[in-house]
């Protein structure tokens, strides 16, 4: 009887932990859909050169803000996968595949907006920012 | 089993491998406005790169970062005369150069290159000249604008051996820029020593230096001297069309006191129906616009 009562418990933690990190998932993967958005959206503004030059900077960062945001989530989530995984293997067996692909995704997008951060309009993929001064081969007589 | 606590001891590792937090903490809203001016620049955004400098130097005055007021009092400097500005590029360049002079800071050479430069538009050649022949004697890339702007000086003065000088110092070209401006000043050389051929050879050959650097400023006054050469060498109505194309291009800038100029010149030269056409076409576009 004491033995089934602790199983039945340790059932009902774990469905929750399992419940609690797919809400996280679910939760992180909205929020890598809406930076995807952002981003495109962003990108469409510099196509177009509907937005000046600031007003595209402050979205990427902005942008890129939100996105270390997800990707803080995610490897705040991960951890307790293994543990989860170790109680209820089928429930969670889709849960790493799934992990894995949205931190890399997170992370790719992360290096492209630091790219388009700084190179977007040169569209080059020097990474060293330009010197603050500017040259003065630029005076003009 | 095993495989699973595998594949999640792998998301684990990657989840660890986030980026390191930086040493020291960054000043992200001026890095971002200067960066901000410097792509409004190269975008021909002149107008739009001067707020941004000017909020960049706002902050550098925040933060009481003397190294970065030098430095974006002379951004902003150039970014007013890229607009046109001379005056508030001279305005600007004066207040930050007393407040590094007060604070015991040295003035750079590019800062000086914008001040003589400023000098120079605004109707100090004198003056300009004195600051632009401080700054050749450095050495660096500011030392060769500084070549050519003194160049600039003594041909408007009729100054001959001036402008030998200039072009002299300019004789080994490190980069385009240079050689437009070393072909510039040998132009005008060869005009004043009578070789109108020459002058405008070499005063074509800095308009297409000056295009493929996006110079469109250089590339009006290189066709002017062009014009010059064509009419001293008796090719009239080739002058009348170089000084047909240095105004309009000079008016596309934004330039309306040169653009005018040209293209007064244009008008009393063309004698050919079409081109005198062009040229009054272009006179009333730029009366429309002003």
């Amino acid at each position: 009887m004491l033995k089934d009562e602790t199983l039945v418990r340790q059932t009902e933690a774990a469905i929750t932990d399992v419940r609690q990190t797919l809400a996280d998932v679910a939760r992180f993967v909205d929020g890598l859909e809406r930076t995807a958005q952002e981003v495109q959206a962003l990108v469409q503004a510099a196509r177009t050169g509907e937005a000046n030059v600031p007003a595209l900077l402050k979205r990427v960062d902005g942008i890129l803000a939100n996105l270390q945001g997800v990707t803080r989530d995610i490897a705040r989530a991960t951890p307790r996968a293994p543990q989860i995984a170790q109680n209820v293997e089928r429930a969670t067996a889709n849960l790493p595949a799934l992990l894995t692909q949205a931190q890399q995704t997170a992370l790719e997008l992360e290096a492209l907006l630091t790219q388009l951060r700084g190179h977007w309009l040169l569209g080059g993929t020097q990474q060293a920012p330009p010197p603050r001064r500017l040259s003065p081969a630029e005076v003009p007589p | 089993m095993k495989r699973l606590v595998l594949l999640l001891g792998m998301v684990l590792f990657a989840a660890c491998g986030g980026s390191k937090p930086p040493a020291q903490p960054e000043d992200r809203t001026f890095q971002r406005d200067t960066r901000a001016g410097r792509l409004a620049l190269e975008q021909e955004r002149p107008e739009e790169a001067i707020d941004q400098y000017r909020l960049a130097l706002r902050r550098a005055e925040e933060r009481d970062d003397l190294p970065a007021i030098g430095d974006l009092g002379y951004d902003l400097a150039v970014a007013e005369l890229a607009a046109d500005k001379p005056k508030d590029a001279l305005a600007t360049v004066r207040a930050t150069r007393a407040e590094l002079q007060r604070r015991g800071a040295a003035v750079f050479a590019d800062f000086d290159l914008a001040e003589a430069t400023a000098l120079y538009r605004t109707g100090a050649p004198a003056d300009a000249d004195a600051l632009a022949a401080r700054v050749q004697e450095t050495a660096g890339p500011a030392a060769a604008r500084a070549s050519l702007l003194r160049g600039l000086i003594a041909d408007e003065r009729g100054d001959v051996p001036g402008l030998r000088a200039a072009t002299a110092a300019l004789a080994k070209p490190t980069t385009k820029t240079q050689e437009a401006d070393a072909a510039e000043l040998t132009a005008r050389l060869r005009l004043r020593e009578a070789d109108p051929a020459g002058a405008r050879a070499e005063a074509e050959r800095s308009a297409e230096l000056r295009r493929a650097a996006l110079d469109y400023r250089g590339v009006a006054r290189a066709l002017s001297v062009a014009a010059a050469a064509a009419r001293a060498g008796g090719d009239m109505a080739g002058a009348a069309d170089l000084y047909l194309r240095a105004g309009r291009s000079a008016a596309a800038h934004g330039d309306a006191v040169q653009a005018r100029l040209w293209l007064d010149q244009a008008s009393a030269l063309a004698t050919d129906p079409q081109l005198r056409r062009a040229v009054e076409d272009e006179l009333k576009a730029e009366n429309a616009r002003r």
